[in-house]
Order: structure tokens, then C-alpha cells, then sequence
């Protein structure tokens, strides 16, 4: 997320809407629908230690966004999807269907995601003036560094930050920080 | 790394404009103040210029050869807060490395 908006993009999500009326499916088919760019990290689709069985929210979601660039109007077309994943070809082993797309590994490295989001969304975007991975984990770290004191100041709880909360403090943080 | 953040904000009966790390300089007005630190964000390969009011808020920013930084999907409940609380933050740090020069140019 931190990354997203220190390249000049705007992270969306689920969780940006606290509206209860709104089934979390149909926020989710309206955000899709709104997006050009997509970035779906598989990594946390593990077996629940309770149920034993896997949370498949993540695959579910990029289904949905295949399916709309698949199916959608001309606008949708220009989708594009960056799928990422702890270990290279894991996802062989429960979405194989997804072979041949845009898939890359993380290891579970924080900082890897970052280079492997920023490097994909330069070459996907075309857009120039983006700053390096080196500099976005760099403020990243001076960020997290100043994260308790800036929710200390605003008088919220750093564990129980909405969505919406984290996204105004990153953005203004990168307004007043670079 | 190299700070890219002007910034503007007032002391004194002036308005100053200073990057972290480095000494500030005054102006007498707030027109001025901005208008310089605009020549200097734009004179840089990137850079980006922000306006802090009297309690430290940021007011203003404007980025120059890098990529704006887009608002939040929706506005926080807590937005004056957190806009507040990055600003004094940021502001604060900014004034404690320009005397912690001074101090080491002594």
C-alpha cells in the first residue's frame, strides 16, 4: 500500500468502506470495475489451522478481475494484473489454470514485494519519474520509525487504524516527507 | 538519501523555507516564501514543495518532476487530525536538524 501511493497511484481495497449496507462482494465487483491496475499476492492463502481449509478470498477476487477484463466492455480491456506469490511456482499447486500470467515470488521479503510492485507498475504504467525501490523501502522504514508517535499526536490506536486512517496518514506523510 | 521537501511555515513574523537537514530562509511574506521555494523544487530534477499553517498542518503541496501523491479513496473521520499530527511531526524534525547544523557548524 505504501508503495502504491509513493508512486503517484491510489491503493484501493475492500476494507475502504465501512458501509455495512453494501455487500462485501458488490464493493468488491465496483472497486475491480473502477481499476486499470491490479495487484493480487497469493501468499496468504494457507490452510486454516482450525477448519483446515484455505482461505481462497485472494484467487477468488483475481478471478473476478480476469473475468471483467475477459468479458467487459471495450474499457476493461486494458486491464492488467501483477500476481504475486511467497515461493515461484507454488501456485502450480492449487490454481495451476493461472500459468502463463504475470506471476512473481516475494519469498515473504516485505522489501522484495516493494521492488517486484514498483518494477511492474513502471513497465505496466509507462510512466516515467517513478522513484526507485531502493527509495520507496527507505521511506517505508522511515515511515513505519514514525508511524507510533504520528498516532500518538492524532490521539488513534497504531493496531486499530482503519484502511481509510493508514491511507491519509501514508499520503500525507509523503506529502511533507520525501 | 536526499530530502526532495521544501518546506513553508512560519516563524517569527516571517515565513521560512527550509529542507530537512539543511538551514532555512526567511522571507517576509508568505507569497514570497512559496514563490522561492516553487523556483527552487523546480530548478531540481524533483522535487516537491509543502505549506504548513500556524499549528504546523500541512495546507499545500505541489510536487515538481515526481509523481503526485494521490488522495485516500474516501476522507477519514480523523483526516484534520492525522494531517495535523504529519505536519507538526515533520515540521518539528525539520527546525531540530537546522539547529543540530548550527550546533555542529559552531
Amino acid at each position: 500500500m505504501f508503495a502504491v501511493y509513493d508512486l503517484g497511484f491510489k491503493a484501493r481495497c475492500a476494507l475502504e468502506d465501512d458501509d455495512a449496507g453494501e455487500v462485501r462482494l458488490a464493493k468488491i465487483e465496483r472497486i475491480i470495475e473502477e481499476c486499470r491496475f491490479g495487484i493480487n499476492d497469493l501468499s496468504a492463502v494457507e490452510l486454516d489451522a482450525v477448519t483446515g481449509l484455505p482461505r481462497f478470498n485472494m484467487p477468488l477476487e483475481l478471478g473476478m478481475f480476469f473475468g471483467c477484463k475477459r468479458f467487459g466492455p471495450a474499457n476493461q480491456k486494458k486491464k492488467r494484473t501483477l500476481v504475486l506469490d511467497r515461493e515461484p511456482y507454488r501456485y502450480r499447486q492449487f490454481i495451476s489454470d493461472i500459468a502463463g500470467q504475470d506471476i512473481r515470488a516475494h519469498d515473504g521479503n516485505p522489501e522484495r514485494a516493494i521492488r517486484e510492485v514498483r518494477d511492474w507498475l513502471q513497465a505496466t504504467s509507462k510512466r516515467s519519474g517513478l522513484p526507485g525501490g531502493g527509495e520507496i523501502i527507505e521511506n517505508c522504514r522511515r515511515f513505519q520509525t514514525d508511524l507510533p508517535t504520528l498516532c500518538a499526536v492524532a490521539g488513534l490506536e497504531p493496531d486499530r487504524l482503519t484502511f481509510i486512517d493508514l491511507a491519509t496518514m501514508i499520503t500525507d506523510w509523503l506529502r511533507s516527507n520525501r | 538519501m536526499t530530502r526532495k521537501t521544501f518546506h513553508v511555515y512560519p516563524s517569527d513574523k516571517a515565513w521560512v523555507v527550509q529542507k530537512e537537514g539543511a538551514s532555512g530562509k526567511k522571507f517576509s511574506t508568505q507569497r514570497q516564501a512559496i514563490e522561492a521555494a516553487r523556483e527552487i523544487a523546480r530548478s531540481q530534477a524533483s522535487g516537491q514543495v509543502v505549506v504548513h499553517g500556524q499549528n504546523g498542518q500541512i495546507r499545500e503541496h505541489a510536487t515538481y518532476g515526481m509523481p503526485p501523491i494521490q488522495d485516500p479513496p474516501k476522507k477519514s473521520s480523523a483526516a484534520k487530525r492525522i494531517r495535523r499530527a504529519v505536519g507538526t511531526v515533520a515540521l518539528k524534525r525539520v527546525k531540530a536538524t537546522s539547529t543540530s547544523a548550527r550546533l555542529s557548524k559552531k
